[in-house]
């Protein structure tokens, strides 16, 4: 079956040594009714795997503005609790106190933000029930007893899983299980005679003060790629065109008089490294495009709250931003 | 439920470059406070969309504070602030249908596995 393409303006082209039509503005008729092209507004979920924590969806029709603000809002808007002040009573391990810090700051916690009240600044590190989460670390190396065992070493790594949770006032009786979403993060390594006792307080945050505080392990799209074949290639030539493609996306298909035709089966795994190029012969064969309003989105959660919530969450901060910033018009214009 | 956004204690997020009076209430420089790109562009297309602005545009004067400007020169008669309002609005009528439609597609592949 071909593909009817669409008119050219939403597609942008992929050449040998440029990409043009790059712009979303450049066509006649931009002034559009933001509300009537409602129906052609399409949202799609693709994948939802690892029990909801990585999700690929597309977004159609949409402006590439507002994809952009989505990815970003994932990435420095969206709140997530993670480990601020770290109270270090002894370390005599080979890791200085401060490297040490930064890494407990990385722990990814499960702890749901939305629980949670903004610390407010300059109260003490101990903060109250609402707004901290408290951890205590303490590990000591020994030598191991047991001659026969392979290991000379008692707790010689200290993993997250040696982190407690010290539950303050009915935190207990809300929260289940808040610590680190891995159990065996490899936090420091140990020798016998070195010991690490520190108290470690997680505040809410977000990834514009710290990447610490980002909810994705990464969240990222692209535009959806169109492979357009304009002459007819056999045999050898499919062949080479065949393996020019991220394996999957064309493929060769048997014609009546029994040579082998190159076909685009699914160009959407392309992944446009325009390796066509390298073949003098077979450049002119194919036009590749990408479709300007067609975003492929990847969200990887770190493992606090699932990517299907991760998204409306993100669009919730943008309403709220509305919300404050429409409030602050309508107080000022009172004024 | 608490607020997504995290607490602003400085006052007011949004106010307005002093320039020329001579243009009235049809040309404005709204100064953002604490914004950027993500706002800004989103702002910026829904301003575009409106046929009674003339000119919109966005930009962050430097990149080591938090400050967006926003300019905005609409046709006679219709105030800088008012289409500044509606795209607000607007942005965020079409921010919630996203939502519908981003639950209501996870709703449907859930019903389909």
């Amino acid at each position: 079956m071909t593909e009817f393409s669409f008119s050219s303006k939403n597609k942008l082209t992929l050449k040998e040594f440029e990409i043009v039509n790059t712009s979303n503005y450049d066509f006649s008729g931009h002034f559009a009714d933001p509300h009537k092209q409602e129906n052609e507004l399409k949202v799609e979920i693709v994948k939802i795997e690892d029990d909801g924590m990585f999700l690929e969806f597309d977004m159609i029709g949409y402006d590439p503005s507002v994809a952009n603000a989505v990815r970003r809002l994932l990435l420095s808007d969206v709140p997530t609790m993670a480990i601020e002040k770290v109270h270090i009573y002894q370390n005599t391990s080979i890791m200085q106190d401060e490297v040490l810090a930064h890494r407990m700051g990385l722990i990814p916690l499960k702890a749901d933000p939305r629980l949670f009240k903004w610390k407010e600044e300059g109260t003490e590190d101990e903060g109250t029930e609402d707004d901290t989460l408290q951890f205590s670390l303490q590990v000591r190396c020994k030598h191991n007893p047991d001659k026969s065992s392979g290991d000379p070493y008692l707790d010689n790594k200290v993993f997250t899983k040696h982190l407690k949770w010290i539950p303050k006032g009915s935190q207990k009786d809300k929260l289940i299980n808040p610590g680190p979403v891995e159990d065996d993060i490899l936090i420091n390594k140990l020798r016998p005679g070195h010991e690490m006792d520190m108290k470690l307080f997680a505040v809410k945050g977000v990834g514009r003060d710290h990447a610490k505080f980002s909810p994705v392990a990464t969240a990222f799209y692209r535009l959806h790629p169109e492979i357009r074949i304009n002459r007819d290639v056999f045999d050898e030539n499919a062949i080479r065109l065949v393996k020019c493609f991220t394996p999957g996306v064309m493929q060769l298909e048997p014609t009546e008089d029994g040579r082998k035709k190159a076909k685009v089966l699914d160009a959407r795994n392309d992944m446009c490294s325009r390796n066509v190029f390298r073949h003098e012969d077979l450049k002119d064969a194919v036009t590749l495009e990408k479709r300007k309003d067609h975003f492929i989105f990847n969200v990887e959660s770190t493992g606090a709250i699932k990517s299907t919530e991760l998204v409306p969450m993100a669009i919730d901060v943008l309403l709220e931003k509305c919300e404050l910033y429409i409030n602050e018009i309508d107080s000022q214009s009172k004024e | 439920m608490t607020s997504l956004l995290p607490p602003d204690s400085d006052g007011n997020r949004l106010s307005v470059l002093a320039g020329d009076k001579s243009c009235g209430e049809e040309c404005r420089t709204f100064i953002f406070r604490k914004e950027n790109h993500t706002l800004g562009n989103c702002l910026r297309t829904m301003l575009l969309k409106n046929p009674q602005v003339m000119f919109a545009g966005y930009t962050i004067p430097h990149p080591s504070e938090e400050v967006m400007h926003l300019r905005i020169q609409t046709v006679e008669g219709y105030p800088a602030q008012a289409a500044l309002r509606k795209a607000f609005v607007d942005l965020k009528t079409h921010a919630s249908q996203l939502k519908t439609k981003f639950i209501s597609a996870v709703d449907e592949f859930e019903k389909k596995s």
